[in-house]
């Protein structure tokens, strides 16, 4: 074993580690969760073996500095892809295998190269009696005889790692995916009927509108395309000479009504058209292959008549209504050559489409192709010629970005087709991808043939994967560290591994549906990765490995607007005329770490300061808005209070404790923690009675301040309910709460700004 | 596993991490009794700025220099002090204001063409990724307690989990966050619920906190529980932003970053703020499109420094201005500048020696090799000077010396002691 990783005990701890993996697939149940047995194994897969002994000190030290596609072995057989693109292990992986297998004399030539012992351009890297010679055996042997680690989900470090059941899952789920509550029956059908029943109810909530809404959201955070909502920011990118329709709502009267919702609709709706391209392959079940190979666009009833194109729609005024539709003239090629793409990621004279080469490979090929640049360069020692052809510092990333760039060509810095005169810039590579280069009699639907080859490309898969993984789990997959000086290298390569793994075996299945994005979630959500929660008797090294794992995230402005939504049955918003606190941009959307895709397109997810201040606010003032609009309500239509009533106070008169009412409150307090926190307690559990303490101290208070007369019974004006939320419309006597008489209000507002501002609540649970 | 790991381990893996509550009173009370380390501003410039258009100057030969480094004339370069400048923009106006308490430091090596690399580079220290910028680090060792420590507003924001950023938007709402439990943000106006019962709510939180923890004992969740009870700890501290906002704030974005960042020192809630500007990628029609944003920008290191004044703390303040890297000699043929790895800094305010320049570039903008004793040109060999240089003295006197967090977690390892500082 190599010193750096601390001989046997890392190699146990990550076999434990591995059997999490291994478990994450479809070990589903409550059962899963808890309580499994701890047997542990020596088991270390073959790519785990790879990763650590071979990739790490071997072939990324010793061999890449050639073996890439623009080194000086480019053109052997051995070409390994770069350390910046995500699934490179496993590419290299079966890059070796294959090498491994060809033999002289019965050696492989695994060993005989770097051995120099036949013809290596590089002369001798390793020797014979060294510890990398005997890992490449040791590979080799695995080669030849793999190894499959024990997959009992009860085995290994899985003892100790407890996950979500399949309830609490959904919970988690529904709110994520569809910001909704599981209903009884939907937790009943769930708690009965296992995985397939959990399928089924995940399935129906991926029909849900909410789902296509949370998948926006999702790609959002990585097209940024959003940018342009609001004003005339996305139509006044489209060029007028060709689109003399593109500000047609300005004949209208601009005060109106009709004026206001058509220039937002039209100008949205194009804004929104690479999202809305997404959701609509996913909607259809289509190939998701298909946001890239679409030869359309999605128009609604105010982009057609922006982009003045005929569409029948069943109605012209539904800004929710999307058609296919072609622009004459246009080689459509899904978002690739979607105007808001275009512009949101433009080029110039000298940039010459390597800009939107590097964000196709970051958004659709899971490569970062600026990692290529991490090394130091000096380019005032570069004096070749044409640098980017000829110079290794420049080629390493224009050989990769420049084909690719070359392929949108016939794109201008606008976003117009504009087939350049006289082709292509003959002093940079091809218009290609990869080694293949875009045939001349496809050079006008060049942009077309490039969509092909990416969706042909595994990592089109990769991406994909990546994209819904980082929407559940909330951050994208981990990559491999690079610098093995770094705190947590050895803990964090082992992680990258298990992720890797488990990305990878999603990534199969996501290819085997036939690129349907909706057969990832249901993977995704019946894993550790996002159903952990809590482990036990972790050693050091354990918390090491698992450091990364879990969902426990702050919730972004967006999740925590839905679960408000979900829990309370409002945003937090004092009326629906007025602005949503936490998504209005001169509200908190800053503050509580949004983005606007533009300046601000990364999102804060640990809480400052101000953040704490912001969920406290909203804890209060969601207290105040729905405490005594509840209480309003006949007692079947209440969420929040089922159980109680505002006269239900827990003393009598002269001090004395009410058992059936203290029954009734404890019975809401326990509702409540459930409601909002997802908290299943038992009756009488401690956490019960501190709420209760919180609710009986408060009511005590606000009695003795009232028979005072320090304190008014009036409720504050904001907390009364005295209207509608949702029409204005003022409440029949019979419903209005204006004052506080048996003190219970204030102490319920109590309860639920403190369950409120939870880390439950606030976080991802 | 005691705290120091598991900051590396978190830190490592990209994960946020707060020092948890129950761990911090100690060291609360010592920092008390250190305060007053200073403030720092660090300025980006966004998109690689031109260092030969400032304080780097390089002028064309003659009017019609068929390669000219820049439109304007060597002869035309102009001084302030020791300082030279390139005379565009608003240049003179700065550069005569401030030239005896800045220090400019030429021939920075970035060694890369990459904007997040150099971003990161240039802030961090370290090429490589995994470090925290530098007001992360100041704000995590020098501040933590701090509700607002670290505030930023774009460059390189990257915490390594040390330290929560702070960001802004529209300040006029900033009196209802720091008064959560008044209805319309009111020091003085009404209540959701009697101060008795905030307090109650408050207190019957933080009772609960052991229990969450217990019940999340995964280390994520964990330290996601101490992460909200850590920020919250500074609750009251926030409202004491608000005592020293402005009246009125600057309409220029970056003008704006600076107010609350100075009035988050003057309040003694922040440390360290990045503030951010960009548009300097230019690419095409380089001087139209890069001199306004230099303009923007060293006007907003101006405007820092006199609302420092006003505020004063000024004479507790360092200004650190820099970009991803620098721009290519000579202008492309959309008449724009490409990328270029080498690039300046500018630095002003406590400890730092004004009316001095050190780094030396040759005509074309790349740096002549230094005697690590001298910093002048090397007879033989040499060194150039790279962000980590600049970062080894910036964090001594951010007072990081000794601070296991700089010195064990993120060491600058092998760093030469230049001698930048001494005048």
């Amino acid at each position: 074993m190599r010193r750096r990783w601390g001989g046997r005990q890392d190699v146990r701890v990550f076999a434990m580690a591995l059997a999490v993996a291994a478990g994450c697939g479809d070990s589903g149940g409550d059962d899963a969760a808890e309580g499994a047995s701890g047997a542990s194994t020596d088991c270390v897969s073959d790519l785990a073996f790879f990763q650590r002994e071979v990739s790490g000190p071997i072939t990324e030290k010793k061999c890449f500095a050639c073996h890439n596609a623009q080194g000086s072995a480019r053109n052997s057989k051995f070409v390994l892809a770069p350390p910046g693109q995500t699934d490179y292990l496993r590419l290299n992986f079966e890059k070796l295998k294959d090498i491994a297998s060809y033999e002289k004399d019965g050696v492989s030539i695994l060993l005989l190269k770097p051995t120099a012992e036949v013809a290596h351009g590089g002369g001798e890297q390793i020797a014979r009696d060294s510890d990398d010679f005997a890992a490449l055996e040791g590979l080799i042997a695995r080669f030849k005889q793999p190894v499959t680690c024990n997959s009992d989900p009860g085995a290994g470090l899985l003892a100790k790692v407890r996950q979500l059941d399949l309830p609490a899952t959904l919970r988690r789920a529904g709110l994520q995916l569809v910001g909704k509550l599981p209903t009884s029956a939907e937790l009943e059908q769930v708690s009965q009927g296992g995985v397939p029943a959990f399928d089924t109810v995940l399935e129906a909530y991926m029909a849900d509108e909410a789902f296509y809404a949370a998948l926006q959201v999702w790609f959002n955070d990585q097209l940024l395309t959003n940018k342009y909502l609001g004003g005339d920011n996305a139509t006044n990118l489209l060029d007028e000479e060709r689109y003399p329709n593109r500000r047609y709502y300005r004949d209208l009267p601009e005060d109106s009504e009709e004026g206001r919702l058509a220039r937002r609709y039209a100008n949205d709706s194009v804004a929104r058209e690479p999202l809305a391209l997404i959701t609509h392959v996913v909607r259809e079940n289509r190939s998701f292959q298909e946001i890239l190979t679409a030869d359309y666009i999605l128009v609604n009833p105010f982009s057609a008549r922006v982009y003045g194109v005929d569409v029948a729609f069943e109605n012209p005024l539904d800004p929710n209504e999307w058609r296919e539709a072609k622009l004459p003239g246009y080689p459509h090629a899904g978002l690739l050559t979607s105007p808001m793409f275009l512009n949101r990621y433009p080029t110039t004279d000298t940039n010459v489409n390597r800009h939107r080469s590097r964000i196709v490979q970051k958004l659709f090929l899971a490569t970062d192709v600026l990692k290529l640049a991490d090394r130091p360069v000096d380019p005032t020692k570069i004096k070749d010629h044409n640098p980017t052809m000829n110079n290794p510092e420049c080629s390493v990333c224009h050989a990769k970005v420049d084909p690719i760039a070359g392929a949108f060509m016939n794109w201008d810095a606008q976003g117009r087709y504009d087939p350049r005169e006289g082709g292509w810039i003959e002093s940079m590579r091809p218009p290609g991808y990869g080694e293949q280069t875009v045939p001349a009699d496809e050079w006008p639907r060049s942009t077309q043939w490039l969509a092909k080859q990416i969706v042909a490309d595994r990592l089109f898969a990769v991406s994909a994967v990546s994209a819904v993984y980082q929407g559940l789990v909330g951050r994208p997959p981990l990559e491999n560290p690079t610098d093995d000086t770094a705190p947590g290298y050895a803990a964090l390569v082992e992680f990258v591994a298990l992720e890797q793994a488990f990305l990878g075996e999603v990534t199969d299945a996501f290819i085997a549906s036939g690129y349907k994005l909706k057969s990832i979630v249901p993977l995704i959500v019946r894993s550790p990765f996002f159903r952990a929660y809590g482990a036990q008797d972790l050693t050091e090294d354990e918390a090491a490995i698992l450091g990364p794992l879990g969902t426990m995230k702050l919730l972004t402005p967006e999740q925590l607007d839905a679960k408000l939504k979900a829990v309370f049955g409002i945003p937090w918003q004092r009326a629906a005329s007025e602005p949503n606190q936490l998504l209005a941009r001169d509200q908190y959307l800053f503050f509580y770490g949004g983005i606007d895709s533009d300046q601000v397109t990364r999102r804060i997810t640990e809480p400052n300061g101000i953040m704490a201040n912001i969920g406290l606010r909203l804890a209060n003032e969601m207290a105040c808005l729905v405490t005594a609009q509840d209480f309003s309500k006949p007692l079947e239509d209440r969420s929040l209070f089922p159980h109680v009533d505002f006269g239900y106070a827990p003393e009598d008169p002269n001090g004395f404790e009410v058992p059936e009412a203290v029954d009734s409150i404890k019975k809401n307090i326990r509702y409540l923690h459930f409601r909002i926190l997802g908290e299943v307690l038992p009756p009488g559990d401690p956490e019960i009675d501190r709420t209760y303490q919180l609710f009986v101290e408060t009511w005590r208070e606000i009695q003795a301040g009232a028979r005072n007369h320090q304190l008014s019974l009036d409720l504050p004006g904001l907390c009364q309910a005295r209207r509608d939320w949702e029409t204005g419309e003022d409440y029949p006597s019979e419903r209005l709460i204006e004052k506080d008489t048996r003190f219970t209000i204030r102490a319920w507002m109590a309860v639920i700004a403190y369950l409120t501002a939870d880390w439950r609540f606030l976080y991802q649970q | 596993m005691d705290r120091r790991n598991f900051l590396k381990l978190c830190g490592g893996a990209g994960l946020a991490l707060m020092t948890p509550v129950w761990m911090r009173g100690a060291k609360a009370q010592a920092r008390d009794a250190e305060a007053g380390g200073p403030f720092w501003l660090f300025f980006h410039a966004g998109g690689g700025w031109d260092p030969t258009s400032l304080c780097d100057p390089k002028g064309a030969a003659r009017a019609e220099d068929p390669d000219a480094m820049n439109h304007y004339l060597a002869a035309d370069i102009e001084t302030a002090g020791n300082l030279k400048y390139a005379p565009v923009a608003e240049n003179a106006a700065f550069f005569q204001k401030h030239y005896r308490r800045l220090m400019v430091i030429n021939g920075l090596d970035t060694q890369t063409n990459s904007h997040d690399a150099g971003t990161r580079h240039v802030w961090s220290g370290k090429l490589a990724e995994g470090y925290p910028s530098l007001a992360a680090l100041i704000a995590a060792t020098v501040a933590e307690e701090r509700p607002m420590a670290f505030i930023s507003n774009g460059g390189y924001d990257y915490t390594a989990g040390l330290i929560a950023p702070t960001r802004t938007g529209n300040i006029g709402v900033l009196n209802r966050i720091a008064f959560p439990n008044r209805i319309d943000g009111e020091p003085d106006g009404a209540p959701f619920h009697t101060d008795a019962t905030w307090a109650r709510i408050n207190k019957y939180q933080e009772q609960r906190q052991p229990y969450l923890t217990g019940a999340v004992n995964l280390p994520k969740a964990q330290n996601s529980v101490s992460q909200l009870f850590v920020a919250r700890m500074g609750q009251n501290e926030v409202k004491r932003l608000s005592e020293f906002l402005p009246e009125t704030f600057e309409q220029d974005e970056l003008k704006r970053q600076a107010q609350v960042a100075i009035a988050g020192f003057k309040a003694g809630i922040s440390q360290a703020a990045n503030l951010s500007t960009g548009g300097f990628d230019t690419h095409g029609n380089h001087d139209d499109s890069h001199f306004p944003r230099l303009q923007t920008l060293m006007a907003g290191v101006d405007f820092a420094w006199a609302e420092a004044e006003r505020q004063g703390v000024a004479d507790n303040l360092v200004i650190v201005v820099g970009s991803d890297f620098g721009r290519t000699p000579g202008y492309n043929s959309g008449n724009g500048k490409d990328h270029w790895s080498i690039s300046s800094m500018l630095l002003m305010g406590k400890g730092i020696p004004g009316n001095r320049v050190v780094g030396v570039t040759d005509e074309r903008h790349s740096p002549l090799p230094l005697d690590p004793k001298t910093l002048k040109p090397a007879a033989s060999g040499g060194i150039r000077i790279e962000p980590r240089h600049v970062h080894y003295h910036l964090r001594k006197m951010a007072g990081l010396a000794g601070d296991p967090n700089a010195e064990q977690t993120f060491p600058l390892l092998g760093t030469e002691d230049l001698p930048l500082f001494k005048a």
